[in-house]
């Protein structure tokens, strides 16, 4: 021990110099800010990380997509839920609010 | 009687010459009697007018007089009275009557030495060395040999009076012998024919001399020695259980010749076996000091050795119970166990390789342990001795259609009864495994999981192979983010050097996020590779997970002296990204107290010292008074040479917590329980616990707790004040007071 380093005001010779040579992180995904991790899909019950139903992987597997209304679904989910209203005569309206239902290019930003 | 008959139809008158007569034959058969006694007696006397201590030797030759005596008896003249057979029967009571309490233990002693001898001469011809005679019969020719069997089946002795004797005998030899031919030799083929072989060559003559041969085929003798033989042969082995389980497989034909010995023994051997089998686990196996991978490496070898024993698993069953009991209560069974099943050299991965791999059951996991124990008193029931051929005479018929044949597999996961607990564990060393997997090369891990899905089913690694897909897209991502970073990085900052493992969070393990802030430089590349992230993968985001990972830094340390040149040391470390943003902190400033270094990294204080030990261990700061500080070119020089690699244990950290694992798990009870409590009032564990058992059956969340750990999750929810449990044990919700 040098008597310089135990003393908080004396200037310490030493330098560092760091060379970052690889960083390994880990990451989780997403869907970014307005969806909330506890948020799940109304038709699916499922979270929107998760997978609906018959869908193997989640992600690009299992995209998210929202309706003008701003209300959120797992694509498979919203599909079916359109193809069922179609088949009983009613017209594609969202599994929320009711409103017809139209895919938004943006992401829900309302 | 045909004279009583005619005295009735006789006339009266007559003079009754019947009574004379018979009076006279019964006199003169007295006499007779008397006579043979006399003579009896005398014998005997003489038979046993030794001094008491005589030698085996001794009591040979005093038969060999006794029979010549018995069989030369002229010295009384009324022959047609006095045949052999009742003068031998007066002889022989006449001796055991007067028999000192030493006689039948003289005799045993006479037959062992007997047997011995001749044993000896046999192992002389086998083995061809004769330095041990240590059995002395002392200077009994060939031919008193002889003349001594021929005296016994003149005597007819053997069978019936000295009995006890001659069985303690035959049997303690065999013992003996068998014990030298096959202790602890486990490799050696063929030992059971060899004892077999002994028994014809001196066993069977021996007894024939001695009981004679009419009575000796009468008495089905031969197969009772093949018996003594065979539980000779058991009684050995079962000392030496476990010795014959560890050097499995070497031990295979012990194994083989052990099960054959069985088979020509009957349901007591059985018994005792199991019985002994089980005392040497518990008391060898089951403490404290054996590693939980030694217990389960015993466990496999000892299935291994009972499947080959008994095809039904009954045996099995009874004998590791306690193995499976003991297991249960270690926390590291799991991750042993699929330590084992999915590294290369593990015993179970063999294991998980068999071509005939059988998906596991939940109905069969559930059957094992469902069933009442066995007791110590177990009784192997009539279906295995059937089986084995014991009743019916078939031996070696053994089926191997039973169900429950000892699948190695099978079996372990059977100690917990769920195979979930072993999907969990094995995902969350997946979890650590594939974030440490610096090449993002996940060929290993989806051939396991291929192996894992044909036996715990499909379903179950469904997020196994999610997790496995991450990291391959990781990859993807990377190499499509790479080229984008590197073009748009200025020239003053550090060239882009960060890859990410993203995570599809639901599908992992919970992992460590314990917040902190990075420093700049790593946080700038952090974000810029987050930027791109979300332009190449709109609308996802990332998130980082700050502990985590794993970070390849060059460390220099430089002075300017006070001439003006520069001296440096450079040192290359691994650490986790948090020691780099700490140490990136010093280049900054050489000195740091504890409240600045948490102020700037948001750290409490005592994470925050916990990782610094880790620069300290390495020789680049020093820890003073106020704080730390950088230490001199000089220091950091000498401490090289005195350098031990130091491995800080938090350094080696999960990435998995385990705590929050268990306790989120949990945590889906809760409701479940309150709502119980709400309607019912005060409730017993037991009734919680049957309760969650009945109720909570969905595919999710099937209960599979032991009351155990309900009794821990209650006491915890004691604690956070939301139940309360009354000193008699009932748990009732805690009323708030408003």
């Amino acid at each position: 021990m040098t008597s310089t380093s135990n003393n908080p005001t004396a200037p310490s010779k030493t330098k560092l110099k760091l060379k970052i040579n690889r960083i390994h992180a880990v990451a989780k995904w997403t869907w970014g800010a307005n969806l909330s991790e506890d948020d799940v899909c109304i038709v699916c019950q499922s979270s929107f990380e998760g997978v609906a139903p018959g869908v193997k992987f989640p992600g690009d597997e299992c995209p998210v997509v929202w309706g003008k209304c701003g209300h959120a679904f797992h694509l498979q989910c919203v599909n079916a839920w359109l193809t069922q209203g179609a088949q009983s005569g009613g017209g594609g309206t969202c599994p929320i609010c009711r409103q017809e239902w139209e895919f938004s290019a943006e992401r829900g930003e309302i | 009687m045909p004279a009583t008959s005619s005295s009735t139809t006789t006339s009266i008158t007559q003079p009754n010459y019947k009574d004379y007569y018979t009076r006279r034959l019964a006199r003169s058969l007295q006499r007779h009697a008397a006579a043979r006694n006399q003579s009896a007696s005398h014998l005997a006397r003489e038979f046993f007018d030794v001094p008491s201590s005589s030698p085996p030797s001794g009591l040979a030759r005093r038969v060999i007089r006794l029979a010549e005596r018995l069989r030369h008896d002229d010295n009384v003249n009324d022959v047609e009275s006095s045949s052999l057979e009742c003068r031998r029967t007066a002889l022989s009571a006449a001796v055991f009557a007067r028999a000192p309490p030493s006689f039948v233990d003289d005799w045993r002693r006479l037959f062992e030495s007997l047997l011995e001898r001749s044993h000896n001469r046999w192992h002389r011809g086998v083995v061809k060395n004769d330095d041990d005679d240590d059995v002395e019969v002392d200077n009994i020719s060939e031919v008193e040999e002889e003349q001594f069997y021929h005296s016994l089946t003149t005597l007819q002795w053997t069978a019936h009076h000295l009995r006890h004797p001659f069985f303690t005998s035959l049997h303690d030899v065999t013992h003996r012998v068998v014990q030298s031919m096959i202790q602890s030799n486990f490799d050696t083929d063929g030992l059971l024919p060899q004892c077999l072989q002994w028994k014809d060559a001196i066993l069977v003559p021996h007894v024939q001399r001695s009981v004679g041969t009419i009575s000796f085929a009468e008495q089905r003798w031969d197969d009772r020695l093949r018996y003594a033989v065979y539980e000779a042969f058991v009684r050995v082995r079962s000392e030496e259980l476990f010795d014959l389980v560890a050097e499995y497989p070497d031990s295979l034909p012990a194994v083989g010749e052990l099960s054959a010995a069985l088979d020509g023994t009957g349901r007591i051997l059985y018994q005792s076996l199991a019985y002994r089998w089980r005392m040497g686990l518990v008391q060898r196996l089951l403490h404290p000091g054996a590693q939980t991978n030694q217990i389960i490496d015993v466990y496999i070898s000892t299935i291994k050795v009972l499947r080959r024993m008994d095809a039904s698993g009954e045996l099995l069953h009874v004998v590791t119970r306690p193995v499976r009991e003991y297991l249960r209560g270690r926390e590291d069974t799991v991750r042993c166990i699929i330590t084992s099943l999915t590294e290369e050299e593990g015993d179970l991965y063999e294991e998980l390789q068999r071509q005939d791999a059988r998906p596991l059951e939940e109905a069969q996991l559930q059957d094992l342990e469902d069933e009442d124990p066995p007791t110590f008193d177990w009784e192997p029931p009539p279906s295995i001795l059937q089986r084995r051929g014991v009743i019916t005479g078939r031996l070696g018929q053994v089926g191997s259609s039973s169900k429950r044949a000892g699948d190695i597999l099978s079996m372990l996961v059977g100690i917990y009864g769920s195979k979930e607990l072993f999907v969990n564990e094995y995902r969350i060393m997946l979890a650590d495994k594939l974030l440490s997997n610096l090449d993002y090369d996940t060929d290993k891990e989806v051939h396991t999981v291929e192996l894992l899905k044909l036996r715990f089913g499909e379903e179950s690694m469904r997020q196994c192979e999610v997790m496995i897909k991450d990291i391959d897209d990781s990859k993807r991502v990377y190499s499509n983010i790479w080229c984008p970073l590197d073009m748009k990085a200025s020239s003053e900052d550090d060239p882009p050097c960060l890859d990410a493992a993203i995570v599809s969070h639901i599908f992992w393990p919970p992992l460590q996020r314990d917040d902190m802030k990075h420093h700049y430089r790593i946080e700038s590349q952090m974000d810029n590779f987050a930027t791109e992230y979300a332009i190449l993968k709109n609308p996802r985001r990332l998130v980082w997970m700050k502990q985590l990972g794993h970070v390849e830094l060059e460390v220099e340390l430089y002075e300017t002296d006070d001439e003006g040149n520069v001296v440096s040391h450079v040192k290359e470390v691994k650490c986790t990204p948090v020691h780099a943003t700490l140490l990136a902190h010093f280049e900054d400033k050489p000195f740091w107290t504890v409240e600045e270094l948490s102020t700037e990294t948001e750290m409490s204080d005592e994470m925050l010292k916990k990782r610094m030990a880790f620069w300290v261990n390495q020789h680049v700061v020093q820890q003073t008074r106020y704080g730390y500080s950088l230490i001199s070119v000089h220091d950091a020089h000498s401490s090289e040479q005195s350098f031990v690699d130091h491995d800080d244990d938090d350094d080696r950290d999960h990435a998995v917590s385990f705590g929050a694992h268990e306790e989120e798990e949990m945590k889906v009870y809760e409701s479940y329980i309150v709502g119980m409590l709400s309607n019912l009032g005060q409730i017993p564990l037991e009734k919680i616990h049957t309760m969650l058992k009945t109720f909570v059956t969905g595919s999710d969340h099937k209960f599979t707790k032991t009351p155990q750990q309900l009794a821990v999750f209650l006491q915890q929810l004691c604690k956070e004040e939301k139940l309360e449990c009354s000193p008699d044990g009932l748990y009732n919700l805690l009323k708030k007071r408003s």
